[in-house]
C-alpha cells in the first residue's frame, strides 16, 4: 500500500493546488484507488484534459517521483550507448529509491521510439518494463504511465501499453460534461459569472472542447466583456475549432449568392443545418441532423458551390475530404481520412464534406473506405459521429459503393440540376459586370443556339474567353472586333470543347478527325472532370463558382 | 548485489493450488533434466515459481533487469552476450541458474526488426547455455510467456516443459483469501466470480481484491461490478453506444429470446445451472436486409454486457495491414481474457468479402473452432451480414455458425409500435397522427426507415416552428417524411444496381413532396 501524506501536514507555505474540474476530480479519485491496487496503472486521456494537474496533485499527496521526457533525454545523452533502455531503467530505479509511486508522463511518446521498427532493439523495452513492474509489485509500489490518445486508431505509431495487458489497471479519463465547462469558464470569469453563463448551450453546441480551448474561450469572453451565446459560437467557430479546410482559401460563396438553389438550401437547412444548431426550443424532441447526405447531379450543376457556401457558413465546423488527399500509399491515406473524422468528431456537431465521393470510391482502395464510412455513418458506437453530418457529392450515384447505398445510411438524396436559362444568366451577372463597357449589355439570346444545355460554368467560360480574346487584340494592337464576334467565337470554342470532352469520355475520340475548330487556342481543351477534381473547393482563383 | 541476496530479501507469496501443482512438476523436472522451461501466460505466477525454486535449491535467479547490466560497467555489448556472461558467472558459484522472461531476449534479438545488428543470435545463445549447463553438470531453468506475434521462438529444443495451468476456482479462492482475509471472502461467492471471469491473471485477482476492499464491496454482485467496470475493459466505449435495451426493440422478440437462451444465459453464471456444462453458441449470424435492426441489437447487447462486449467493425482501418491485424488480434485476446464474452463483428460480409483482409477470415475460423483453447469456447462470436452469401464459404461450410437469426422488416402492427415508441416521450403534437394511415404510408419500410421517418418529422416540425407556423397535428409531417424516405429508398435501389439515370425518378425535392 502506498503511504499517503496527510494533507494537513503539508507545510503552509506550499502553494495551494489548483482546483480540479468535476471530470478531473472524478478521474483523480479513480486514479488514487488504482495506484493503491495495482503495481502498474495506465491512464489514457485526450489532449487538453489536464493530466499534468493530476500529476501535480499526486506528487503532493504521495511519496512520488516523476520521470519526465527531459530526464530521459538527459540520461541518454552521456551514456555513449546506442540503447536507451539501460539509462531509462537506471533512471526509474533511482526514482524508486525514495518513492512509492513513480510517474512516467507522456510515456506513449517515449514508447513510440522504443517500439518503432527502426529502433535497433524494438522489443527490448518490454524487458525493461517487465523488470520495473516486478520491482513495483514485490515492493508494493506503483508505476503510473500517462499518455494522450495512445489507443486512438489515428495514432498507430504510439505505444499502446498492450504489453501490460492482464496485469495493469487501465483507466480512461472521464469526459468533460457541462459541469466541466462551467468550471473552466468560471475559472476565467469568476465563479459567480460562471453560474450565469449559458453553459448548457455552449456544451451542446460543441461538446468536444478540451481544457485548453475552454480556458481560451474564457479568456476571450473576459477580454471582450461578452458572454452571450452568439459571441461564444463565433469564437468557437472562428478561433477555437481547427478544421482541415482553410476557409480563407475557399471562394467566398454565400447561400444567397446561389441562384436557383432555393429548394436545395431549404432541404439542407431543414435536415442538416437547423438540427446542427442546437436550438433550445427543440431540446425536448431530440432533433438530430441527417448523418449521410448525397448531393448528386451532372458536372457544373453547383455541388461544389454548395460546399463552398457551407464552409463559409459553418466555419470551424466544416471539414472536408477531397482530391487533395491522395489515395496512395494506402498506409498514409487511411490515417489522413481518419484524422479528419477524428477532428470532426471533436468539433461535432458539424459537417464533413466529401467532394467527388463517387470518384474517390472508384479508386482501388475504396473497399476499406466505404466500410469505414459505413461504420462512421451509423456504426454501433456512433453517438458522437452521429452528430457529424457527412455530405457527399457525386456526379454519378451509380458509382457509389453498393454496400454503402444498400445499407440505407445515405439518408438524404438531393439532386442538383442544370439551371434554367434565366437562372443561368443571373448566375453569371457578376462576371458579365466586369466585362468592358461595350460588352456588358450583350444579349445572350443571340448565341442561344450555341449555348443550349450549357450550365453556369460553361457560361462563365464563355465570358472569360471573351475577355481573353479581347485582351489579346488590345495587347497586340489588333483591330477590335464587333462585340457579337467575340461572343460567337467564344461560345463556339466552349461548345467544341464540350463535344470533344463528350467524345473522349465515351472513348470515341479519334485523332485528326475532328474539324479544324476542334483545336482552339484556349487552354481548357480536354480538361476532364477527373483532372479538375483535386481541390476545386479550395480553388480561390477558379472563378467557376457554378462548378 | 548478488542474485542470491536479491532473492533472499523478497517475501514469498503463497502458492495457489494450480501453482503448487506446477511447482511439483517443476521440482521433478529439475531433478530429471539439465534444462527445464516454464511457459505461461503473463501474470500466472512463473516468476513466483522461479523464486521459490532458487530459494529452496539455492540457485541464482537472473531477472530482466540484469539483461541491461553488463558485467563490466560502461561496456557496450549485445544483450545476448550480457546474459551469457551473467550465466557463466552464476554457474561458478551455483548449481542451478534460472532465467526469467527469456522470451524478451529472443524478441529483442530475433523479433521486432531485423535492425538488430546481431539478428538471429538467440538460437546460438540458447545452444551455448544448454551446452554450458550440460558440460558443467549444472541445472538451467528458463521461463517465458508465449510470444505474441508468433514469429519468434524462445523455447529450448532439449528442455522439459512445464506449463502453469489456467487458474481454477480454488486458485481464485486462495488468492482472494490471501489478500482479503478469510472473513471478508465469506460474503462473496467465489464460484460466481470465477464463472463470470475465469481467465483472470494473478495480477487482476489482486487488483480485484484491493479494489473490493477500497470500495467496501462485500457481495458477489458488488465484486462483479468492479470486475466489469474496472478490470475487464471492453474495446467499446459505452458512452458512444446509444442506450438501448431489448425491450426498446419492437418486433425483435424472437431474436431477443434466441439470444437470451443460446448466448446470454449460458454466458452468465447461475448457481442453479452450475455443473450443467452450459455453453453459449459460438457462432451466431444475424442476417437480414439493411435497416432491419442488426446493429441496434448489437447496441442493446453492448449496453447489457458492458466490459464483456468486444467489437470489430469498419472503424478498424485496413491499412497498414500490420496494424490492422495487430488490432484485430488484440481485440480477440482481450475478449479471451474477459471470457465468457461476446465478440461482435458488425457488417461481417462487407469486412470479409473476398480479396480483402484474407487472413482475417482464417483467424475467425480458428477462433470459432475453439480447438486452440478452452477460453475461446466461451466467446460467442456474433456476426452481422446484409447478405450471408458474401460470407466466406469456408466459414459457412465449417458449420461453425451455429445459430442463424434473420432480422426482417417489421410487420404492420410493429411499424406503428415502432413509431409509438419513438414518439412516446415527445410533445403531444407528435402523437397526433392517424396510425392506420401511417401504416399504409410506410408499407415496406424497415426499422431504420421508421427511425428516419420520425427524425424527418422532427426536422420538418422544427423548421415550421421556427417560422411560427407549425401544423396542429402531425399527419402532414408524417406524410411528407414518408414520401421523402420512400423517394430515398427508390433512388438508392436504382443507384445500387447501377441503373440510376438522371431524370428517371421524379426528383421532387424531399421537402416539397
Amino acid at each position: 500500500m502506498l503511504t499517503v501524506t496527510d494533507t494537513a501536514r503539508v507545510s503552509t507555505n506550499t502553494p495551494a493546488l489548483p482546483p480540479l474540474s468535476p471530470a478531473q476530480a472524478e478521474t483523480y479519485e479513480r486514479l488514487e484507488e488504482a495506484i493503491a491496487s495495482s503495481p502498474v496503472v495506465v491512464l489514457e486521456s485526450s489532449v487538453g484534459f489536464g493530466k499534468s494537474f493530476l500529476v501535480q496533485r499526486l506528487m503532493r499527496q504521495h511519496k512520488a517521483a516523476a520521470v519526465t521526457l527531459v530526464d530521459l533525454l538527459h540520461s541518454t545523452a552521456n551514456t555513449g550507448h546506442a540503447g536507451m533502455e539501460a539509462p531509462f531503467m537506471a533512471l526509474v530505479e533511482t526514482a524508486f529509491e525514495g518513492a512509492d509511486l513513480v510517474i512516467l508522463d507522456d510515456f506513449d511518446l517515449v514508447g513510440a521510439v522504443f517500439s518503432h521498427p527502426f529502433y535497433a532493439r524494438t522489443k527490448m523495452v518490454e524487458a525493461t518494463l517487465h523488470a520495473l513492474m516486478q520491482r513495483a509489485r514485490s515492493q508494493n509500489k506503483c508505476l503510473l504511465f500517462l499518455g494522450s490518445d495512445f489507443r486512438s486508431p489515428y495514432e498507430p505509431e504510439k505505444m499502446d501499453f498492450s504489453f501490460f495487458d492482464g496485469r495493469m489497471l487501465d483507466l480512461e479519463a472521464e469526459h468533460f460534461t457541462e459541469a466541466d465547462y462551467r468550471f473552466f469558464l468560471g475559472l476565467a470569469l469568476g465563479e459567480a459569472a460562471g453560474q450565469s453563463l449559458p453553459t448548457k448551450r455552449i456544451f451542446d453546441y460543441s461538446p468536444g472542447l478540451n481544457g485548453h480551448q475552454l480556458r481560451q474561450l474564457g479568456a476571450l469572453m473576459k477580454e471582450h466583456g461578452r458572454s452571450d451565446e452568439a459571441f461564444v459560437r463565433e469564437m468557437i467557430d472562428t478561433r477555437l475549432l481547427i478544421t482541415n479546410a482553410n476557409v480563407g482559401e475557399i471562394a467566398d460563396v454565400k447561400f444567397s449568392d446561389l441562384k436557383g438553389f432555393e429548394q436545395i438550401i431549404a432541404d439542407l437547412t431543414t435536415y442538416v443545418l437547423n438540427p446542427l444548431k442546437g436550438d433550445p426550443r427543440f431540446d425536448d424532441i431530440g432533433l438530430a441532423p441527417k448523418r449521410g447526405v448525397l448531393l448528386f447531379g451532372p458536372p457544373g450543376t453547383g455541388k461544389t458551390s454548395i460546399g463552398r457556401a457551407l464552409a463559409h457558413q459553418m466555419q470551424g465546423k466544416f471539414f472536408m475530404i477531397d482530391g487533395t488527399i491522395p489515395t496512395e500509399p494506402a498506409k498514409d491515406f487511411y490515417p489522413k481520412v481518419q484524422s479528419v473524422f477524428h477532428a470532426a468528431k471533436k468539433a461535432a456537431p458539424c459537417v464533413l464534406f466529401i467532394d467527388d465521393a463517387d470518384v474517390l470510391f472508384q479508386s482501388d482502395r475504396s473497399t476499406g473506405l466505404s466500410r469505414y464510412l459505413l461504420t462512421m455513418l451509423d456504426g454501433l458506437e456512433s453517438e458522437t459521429s452521429g452528430k457529424v453530418a457527412v455530405i457527399m457529392t457525386a456526379m454519378d450515384p451509380n458509382h457509389m459503393p453498393p454496400a454503402l447505398l444498400r445499407s440505407g445510411r445515405v439518408e438524404l438524396w438531393i439532386e442538383t440540376k442544370p439551371p434554367s436559362e434565366s437562372v443561368r444568366n443571373e448566375m453569371i451577372a457578376a462576371d458579365v459586370a466586369r466585362l468592358p463597357e461595350a460588352f456588358r449589355s450583350y444579349d445572350f439570346n443571340k448565341i442561344a443556339n450555341l449555348t443550349a444545355g450549357f450550365n453556369a460554368a460553361d457560361m462563365r467560360r464563355i465570358v472569360s474567353d471573351v475577355k481573353a480574346l479581347y485582351a489579346r487584340d488590345v495587347v497586340e494592337g489588333r483591330k477590335i472586333k464587333a462585340v457579337d464576334d467575340y461572343f460567337a467565337v467564344a461560345a463556339g470554342e466552349v461548345r467544341q470543347n464540350k463535344v470533344l470532352l463528350g467524345l473522349a469520355e465515351a472513348g470515341a475520340l479519334k485523332l485528326g478527325q475532328q474539324p479544324e475548330a476542334a483545336n482552339p487556342p484556349g487552354a481548357g481543351a480536354g480538361r476532364t472532370e477527373k483532372q479538375k477534381k483535386a481541390s476545386r473547393l479550395r480553388d480561390e482563383s477558379n472563378q467557376c463558382g457554378g462548378e | 548485489m548478488s542474485a542470491r541476496n536479491a532473492v533472499a530479501r523478497l517475501p514469498l507469496p503463497q502458492l495457489s493450488p494450480v501453482q503448487s501443482q506446477a511447482y511439483a512438476l517443476l521440482r521433478d523436472a529439475v531433478d530429471a533434466s539439465t534444462c527445464t522451461q516454464i511457459e505461461s501466460a503473463p501474470g500466472q505466477g512463473k516468476t513466483t515459481l522461479l523464486r521459490q525454486l532458487v530459494r529452496e535449491l539455492g540457485g541464482a535467479l537472473i531477472e530482466a533487469r540484469q539483461f541491461f547490466n553488463p558485467i563490466t560497467p560502461g561496456t557496450h555489448v549485445g544483450v545476448e552476450t550480457t546474459v551469457l556472461c551473467h550465466v557463466e558467472k552464476a554457474f561458478a558459484t551455483h548449481d542451478l541458474v534460472a532465467i526469467d522472461d527469456i522470451n524478451t531476449i529472443a524478441e529483442a534479438t530475433d523479433g521486432g526488426s531485423r535492425g538488430y545488428s546481431r539478428y538471429g543470435s538467440y538460437k546460438a545463445l540458447a545452444q551455448m547455455l544448454s551446452d554450458l549447463a550440460l558440460a558443467q553438470g549444472k541445472r538451467l531453468v528458463v521461463a517465458g510467456t508465449p510470444v505474441r506475434d508468433d514469429i519468434v521462438h524462445w523455447e529450448f529444443d532439449n528442455a522439459l516443459t512445464i506449463r502453469i495451468g489456467q487458474m481454477g476456482v480454488e486458485d481464485y479462492e486462495a488468492l482472494l483469501t490471501h489478500e482479503l482475509g478469510a472473513k471478508a471472502v465469506i460474503g462473496i461467492d467465489v464460484g460466481d466470480i470465477f464463472e463470470h471471469a475465469p481467465a483472470l491473471s494473478v495480477y487482476q485477482l489482486l487488483q480485484l481484491a484491493r479494489l473490493a476492499r477500497a470500495n467496501d464491496a462485500k457481495t458477489s454482485a458488488a465484486v462483479r461490478t468492479i470486475l466489469d467496470t474496472r478490470i475487464l475493459r471492453a474495446n467499446t466505449r459505452t458512452e458512444e453506444v446509444e442506450d438501448l435495451s431489448f425491450s426498446d426493440l419492437k418486433g425483435f422478440e424472437h431474436i431477443a429470446e434466441a439470444l437470451t437462451t443460446h448466448v446470454l444465459n449460458p454466458l452468465r453464471s447461475y448457481e442453479k445451472l452450475r455443473g450443467l456444462g452450459l455453453r453459449p453458441k459460438r457462432g451466431v449470424l444475424l442476417f437480414g436486409p439493411p435497416g432491419t435492426g442488426k446493429t441496434s441489437i448489437g447496441r442493446a447487447l453492448a449496453r447489457q454486457m458492458q466490459g464483456k462486449f468486444f467489437l470489430i467493425d469498419g472503424a478498424f482501418s485496413p491499412e497498414p495491414a500490420s496494424t490492422f491485424y495487430r488490432r484485430v488480434q488484440k481485440v480477440i485476446n482481450d475478449a479471451k481474457r474477459a471470457a465468457p464474452s461476446v465478440l461482435f463483428i458488425d457488417d461481417a460480409d462487407v469486412l470479409l468479402q473476398s480479396g480483402y483482409a484474407p487472413g482475417y477470415g482464417r483467424m475467425l475460423l480458428s477462433m470459432l473452432d475453439g480447438l486452440e483453447s478452452a477460453t475461446s469456447g466461451k466467446i460467442a462470436v456474433i456476426l452481422t451480414a446484409m447478405n450471408p452469401s458474401h460470407l466466406p464459404p469456408a466459414l459457412l461450410r465449417s458449420g461453425r455458425v451455429e445459430l442463424w437469426l434473420e432480422t426482417k422488416a417489421p410487420a404492420d402492427n410493429a411499424r406503428s409500435e415502432i413509431v409509438a415508441a419513438h414518439v412516446a416521450n415527445l410533445p403531444k403534437l407528435f402523437q397526433s397522427y392517424d396510425p392506420i394511415h401511417l401504416n399504409s404510408l410506410t408499407e415496406g419500410f424497415n426499422a431504420a426507415d421508421m427511425r428516419r421517418l420520425v427524425a424527418d418529422v422532427k426536422a420538418l416540425y422544427a423548421i415550421d416552428a421556427i417560422a411560427g407556423a407549425s401544423a396542429d397535428n402531425a399527419d402532414v409531417y408524417f406524410a411528407k417524411a414518408a414520401a421523402n424516405v420512400r423517394r430515398n429508398k427508390e433512388l438508392l435501389a436504382l443507384a445500387e444496381t447501377g441503373r440510376f439515370k438522371f431524370g428517371a425518378v421524379e426528383a421532387a425535392s424531399p421537402a416539397q413532396s
